[in-house]
């Protein structure tokens, strides 16, 4: 039996009935019957923690794309995640700790936020150009790289992101990292920003989004996204970037997103520069 | 909001299999349960068992304890006079036995007989009569080997001038030790005591102690848990089978041996020695399973067995969460065959600290590698594999150190949860000897006996009212 | 006595394979003694020691065979040793593991990682840990079991309610379930009528007459006899009046119970207002209080629970509880025409502890009071269980009665007994039974039922007889079938406990 450790704040904590959604080196995905919560990973601890993951050792199980298959059954009872019809494998998430989202934006200090925004885009191209061998000096060097397309201006026709969906390789395309990077921003403005508002509330307009244009892994993020929950990692990188002063911080919170994922973490950190780029700019 | 209305009913009857009949011939799915009443029908004990299922600090506690155990590395470090290793010894006449504390009035004839024996090896008394005098008088004091982290096999008897091996777990550098294995025969662990047992402790506590230290000094730290996983592919279950793991010790001692400046007649005796006997490797074996489940000693309320030992009248057990405390009952009887000429009345009841070895997931929990012990109880191998099987109900998990060609190369059941044992009323399965109820006679049979259930029901109430306050 | 022996060449065998023959050896008839050995000198020393003779030539890797006893006997012992060292291995191993038992919940659960009800009719006096397993395993728990303190009953209900999770029972023996019927419980149409009972039959009652009014229920719900004790506090009916009240497929909710103490009754009524969707409730007995609560209803007898119910779902008016109308009266007058002056009295004999009840007060509404094993208020206990006395109504389902003997409604045996006594009793003037249909009940209720009538009928005078029968037309049984053979055997049949009560009181009454 495995023991989690961490558990996110959406994760169930009663029975639910469900199935494996997919299954890879290092994380199991299943999908469940609570309409509270139809989604629950089981990630290895060296995965970013999500607000639908247990974080758990999966080094014991050996690899779990031996053990479990797409389709097989997934139940938990008394806190404990149980599979069919193999029973080698089984989750106990009882003593697993809940990770706390950061607090809300409660100032907005322009020149911190402009400092620090400067400091991430830099570190961020670097990062960037360092990776593909290419050095780039400007976000549209990025954009162009990675192909995608972005508004004249976001407030006029945020709508536009939806089109670069699906574009780019992986389990989550460099088009949905992005856009959950803008939205992870916006989150992040709203409470203290009218225009970040105003993005959030039409990026989520319903309807719009359409899972079938993405792989299902990456919808299923971009759902959270749209509701405004955000992996650990991202949404530490939003809160030091709008509010913390000390640089080390900041750089520490964008070095832990840069490691989710081959690119995803720079995609979705290229997101956010965008997007606080776009609705603060007479600050930039 | 309870989910019980959106999913499909699925029904665990336990007690009238009518329920579940008619549940299914309802169109549900209903599943009996072979139930009876948990841990040996104490209700109490039942109760709890029912507090304890399924708790968080439990599950944490036993994970961090099995994870101890499991990645414990026993090394075979030195040799050491016993009254060197263990200063207690030193300090008082005192004799350490097998199996839980016992006082000497009620102890068994092989016991007693091997205590008076190690009194005249000690030279604390000439003639036996003196040396049961002495004891008589209070001056000799008895205590489980366990309490100074020793194992023996048998009555196990350890006294200052006995030779230790030791064993260190290079994970945390704690220390465990186990006397020597003496061979068949007249054997002082079987309460023999005359003057050819009393010459050959002699023997053992000079010339082989001082070889095999040499033997030591010249091969460094020897590996055990790698020569165990060998042998369990090859026969052995290194409880009551150790012949495959005695020779494959050879293999590494010999060279070393050979190395040493010794003369050429000792190493011819200790080579005979130990080539003549099939079981030499058992207190190694021994020691090497002690060392990995002291590692998973005083996690606090973890369920773990950490110790099973029998000292001839009762059968003791310890658990990771209840410190030293010894849970003991009457041992249960032995399921086996006797050698011609001997029958149950005859008899000793189960002996010896060698239950560390099942406690550990070798020994009769690994006896899908070593069949042939079913046939003591007029099995097949395919009942043998099946031992092994059941007893992954009552296990936290599996060493994947130890694994059993017969199941598919499968870990050994290991991490037995005193929880487990009292819920599904399956008892760990132990390959044992049998020894004459008369001391010094010797070995008379073997077979397969269980742990009382008692001693979980007892240690499950004294952990539950450890959390409860 | 003779010795032999036999030495096989370079055969090979473990010890234990040795002692196994030789101990198969050692048990045949005529042999003394036998040892199977390798034929190393000192094996030879030893058997030759033991008196198998000497002088037995044989190599280390070879088998030595010797036997003592008769001559005839240690041939036969040689040739059997021969064959069972030669015969083929045996290989009656399966090489998968067998089916193992599963002795626990935690193993069930295991093996059925969907399982999510826990059905627990073990002896009381382990059926409280049980539940507590259960539960912190995750799953919900029906107990059947009775006999569980209600200082354990209490423990285990507050523990489901920190797991959000149901508890029916202790003493729960009816509950439907997701459309299934659980224990003692009819076969019933899914509908969005849900049942929260405290009472078995009183469930059974309350689901096959919504059944049969043509609507279907959701979740029928036991909460065990003593939930609405003073020290349980209704946690179940609480917990089972939530649950449907969040369950998007009931839409209307019936609760069921005796009359619970005062307090406990306060609260379950505050909550039942406080939900949106309407509640029936029928706490057996106990008027309508004064102020009826927004969106409370209560009923006066079982029947009228699931008749008020479904006129709610199918928003018609409420109907009264079934008054005395003038053919009634007529058709009392009609059968009491027929009695004899010495026929006065009303014996009902029950399998249904609830239904016993039920028509204990709705005979008294009729001035009648009468001796009971379970009495309700105003009635008196009846001295002599087994005969009765004046007007008496018995529960031969109470403990009183099914002490080392199955429940009436597995076994019919002593209640049809008790009926046979009724009718022999030239005072009784009206018989007045149930018969409860469904899952658990007797598979074949009539075949004794129907002689014990018979004989009863064929007195110079005997007793009205006047029966309901709980069922469905869907139950194992078939109650069509079962209600047009008592018809015919002379049985006044009613649609429901209460109209059967009603009737009978009605004719004593009037008498």
């Amino acid at each position: 039996m495995i023991v989690a450790h961490g558990r996110g704040y959406l994760c169930p904590s009663q029975s639910f009935d469900g199935q494996v959604h997919s299954v890879f080196a290092k994380s199991v995905n299943i999908t469940t019957s609570l309409s509270e919560a139809p989604w629950v990973s089981v990630l290895d601890s060296s995965l970013p923690a999500t607000p639908t993951s247990f974080q758990c050792s999966l080094a014991g199980l050996g690899n779990p794309t031996a053990k479990l298959r797409v389709g097989d059954g997934a139940f938990m009872r008394g806190g404990i995640i149980r599979f069919k019809p193999s029973r080698m494998v089984s989750v106990n998430t009882l003593g697993a700790r809940s990770w706390q989202p950061e607090p809300e934006l409660i100032q907005l200090d322009h020149p911190l936020l402009h400092r620090n925004l400067r400091a991430v885009e830099q570190a961020l191209l670097a990062h960037i150009g360092n990776k593909t061998g290419q050095p780039i000096s400007a976000l549209e060097d990025y954009l162009k790289l990675s192909g995608l397309t972005v508004p004249a201006r976001l407030g006029a026709l945020p709508e536009a992101l939806f089109d670069n969906l699906g574009k780019g390789h992986g389990l989550t395309p460099a088009g949905d990292d992005f856009l959950l990077g803008v939205l992870a921003a916006a989150y992040g403005l709203r409470p203290l920003w009218p225009q970040a508002e105003q993005v959030v509330q039409r990026l989520a307009a319903p309807g719009l989004f359409n899972a079938y244009q993405t792989t299902s892994v990456s919808a299923h993020y971009l759902e959270l996204a749209l509701a405004g929950h955000f992996s650990q990692p991202v949404q530490r990188l939003v809160f030091h970037l709008l509010q913390t002063a000390d640089a080390t911080q900041v750089q520490q919170a964008l070095s832990a997103t840069l490691a989710i994922g081959a690119s995803s973490g720079a995609d979705t950190s290229a997101g956010i520069v965008y997007a606080i780029g776009q609705l603060l700019p007479h600050w930039i | 909001m309870n989910a019980l209305f959106t999913q499909q009913l699925t029904v665990l009857n336990a007690g009238l299999q009518s329920f579940a009949d008619n549940i299914n011939r309802a169109g549900g799915t209903a599943v009996a349960l072979s139930w009876q009443p948990p841990g040996g029908g104490d209700r109490a004990g039942g109760m709890a068992l029912a507090s304890l299922l399924n708790q968080p600090d439990i599950e944490a506690a036993n994970q961090q304890a099995m994870e101890q155990y499991l990645t414990a590395q026993p090394m075979l470090v030195d040799v050491m006079r016993a009254g060197d290793a263990i200063p207690a010894l030193a300090e008082h006449k005192r004799i350490l036995h097998a199996g839980p504390p016992i006082a000497w009035p009620d102890m068994c004839g092989p016991v007693q007989g091997a205590i008076l024996g190690a009194i005249l090896y000690e030279q604390w008394a000439d003639t036996l009569e003196q040396a049961e005098t002495l004891i008589k008088q209070g001056e000799v004091s008895f205590e489980p080997c366990h309490h100074y982290d020793a194992v023996g096999p048998m009555a196990g008897i350890i006294s200052r001038s006995m030779p230790l091996w030791v064993i260190e777990n290079a994970e945390n550098h704690q220390r465990v030790f186990c006397n020597f294995n003496e061979g068949l025969g007249k054997v002082l662990r079987f309460g023999a005591n005359g003057a050819e047992v009393i010459e050959r402790l002699q023997w053992m506590g000079t010339e082989l102690a001082d070889a095999m230290k040499a033997m030591l000094a010249e091969s460094g730290p020897i590996e055990l848990k790698p020569i165990m996983a060998q042998a369990l592919h090859m026969g052995d279950e290194v409880h009551n089978r150790n012949i495959a793991a005695t020779g494959l010790l050879l293999k590494q001692l010999l060279p070393a041996l050979l190395r040493t400046a010794l003369p050429a007649e000792q190493i011819q005796r200790v080579v005979s020695f130990i080539t003549a006997n099939d079981h030499f490797f058992l207190n190694l074996s021994m020691a090497a399973c002690k060392s990995m489940l002291k590692a998973a000693e005083g996690v606090p309320h973890s369920s773990m067995v950490t110790v099973m030992a029998r000292n001839g009248v009762n059968f003791g057990i310890r658990l990771s969460g209840t410190g030293n405390t010894w849970f003991q009952a009457p041992a249960n009887p032995v399921n086996g065959l006797f050698f011609p000429g001997y029958g149950v009345e005859d008899a000793a009841a189960d002996l010896g600290d060698s239950a560390i070895t099942e406690t550990a997931g070798v020994g009769g929990f690994a006896m899908a590698s070593s069949p042939a012990i079913v046939k003591f109880v007029g099995g097949t191998p395919a009942d043998a594999t099946q031992n092994s099987r059941s007893m992954q109900r009552i296990t936290l998990g599996g060493n994947p150190a130890f694994t059993l060609p017969a199941l598919n190369f499968a870990p050994t059941a290991a991490g037995i949860d005193a929880r487990k044992v009292v819920d599904s009323s399956v008892l760990p399965i132990i390959n044992t000897g049998i020894a004459h109820k008369k001391a010094g006679v010797g070995q008379i049979g073997a077979g397969i006996t269980t742990a009382p259930m008692q001693c979980f029901v007892d240690g499950l109430t004294e952990l539950a009212k450890q959390r409860n306050h | 006595m003779a010795t032999q022996h036999k030495v096989f060449k370079n055969l090979y065998q473990d010890s234990v394979s040795l002692m196994q023959i030789s101990s198969r050896l050692d048990q045949m008839e005529g042999i003394e003694g036998a040892s199977v050995v390798m034929g190393t000198e000192a094996n030879l020393a030893r058997i030759a020691d033991a008196g198998f003779g000497e002088g037995i030539v044989a190599k280390p890797n070879d088998l030595v065979i010797a036997v003592q006893g008769n001559t005839e006997a240690c041939e036969q012992a040689i040739i059997a040793a021969e064959e069972a060292l030669t015969a083929k291995p045996d290989d009656s191993g399966t090489g998968d593991s067998a089916a193992q038992p599963l002795t626990s919940f935690a193993l069930g659960l295991e093996q059925n990682p969907e399982a999510n009800l826990a059905l627990i009719s073990v002896p009381g006096e382990y059926a409280a840990a049980e539940a507590i397993k259960a539960l912190n395993l995750g799953m919900n728990v029906m107990m059947f079991s009775d006999n569980v303190s209600i200082a354990d009953e209490r423990r285990i209900k507050l523990l489901a309610v920190e797991k959000n999770l149901m508890v029916m029972g202790p003493d729960c023996g009816t509950a439907i379930v997701n459309g299934i019927p659980l224990g003692f419980a009819n076969v019933v149409r899914r509908g969005a009528i849900g049942v929260v009972a405290a009472s078995g039959t009183g469930l059974q009652e309350a689901t096959c007459r919504i059944h049969q009014l043509g609507e279907g229920v959701s979740q029928a719900l036991g909460t065990g006899g003593h939930d609405l004790h003073q020290d349980v506090g209704g946690l179940s009916m609480l917990h089972g009046l939530q649950a449907l009240a969040d369950d998007p497929q009931t839409d209307v909710i019936v609760l069921i119970s005796k009359p619970p103490a005062q307090a406990i009754a306060d609260k379950i009524l505050a909550r039942a207002a406080a939900i949106a969707k309407p509640v029936v409730v029928n706490f057996l007995g106990q008027g309508s209080p004064d102020v009826n609560p927004e969106g409370v209803f209560f009923a006066g007898s079982l029947a009228h629970s699931a008749e008020v119910a479904v006129a709610l779902y199918r928003k018609q008016p409420v109907p009264e509880a079934r008054q005395s109308s003038e053919s009634d009266k007529h058709q009392a007058a009609d059968l009491a025409s027929r009695l004899t002056p010495q026929q006065r009295y009303i014996r009902g004999v029950f399998a249904g502890g609830t239904f016993c009840y039920e028509a204990q007060i709705i005979a008294s509404g009729y001035g009648i009071q009468a001796f009971s094993n379970t009495p309700s208020k105003g009635n008196s206990p009846l001295v002599d269980l087994w005969h009765s006395q004046g007007h008496t109504i018995v529960d031969l389902g109470d403990d009183d009665f099914t002490q080392g003997r199955p429940h009436p409604m597995i076994d019919p045996t002593l209640r049809n007994q008790r009926l046979l006594q009724e009718a022999q009793d030239p005072q009784t003037a009206v018989l007045l039974f149930d018969l409860v249909l469904g899952y658990g009940a007797s598979e074949q209720p009539l075949a004794e039922l129907l002689t014990v009538i018979g004989q009863a009928q064929q007195q110079a005078a005997p007793p009205v007889m006047i029966a309901h029968v709980c069922g469905t037309d869907a139950d194992p049984q078939s109650r069509q079938q079962i209600q047009q053979a008592l018809t015919d055997a002379g049985v006044q049949l009613a649609e429901s406990n209460a109209d059967a009560a009603h009737l009978a009181a009605r004719l004593v009454a009037g008498l």
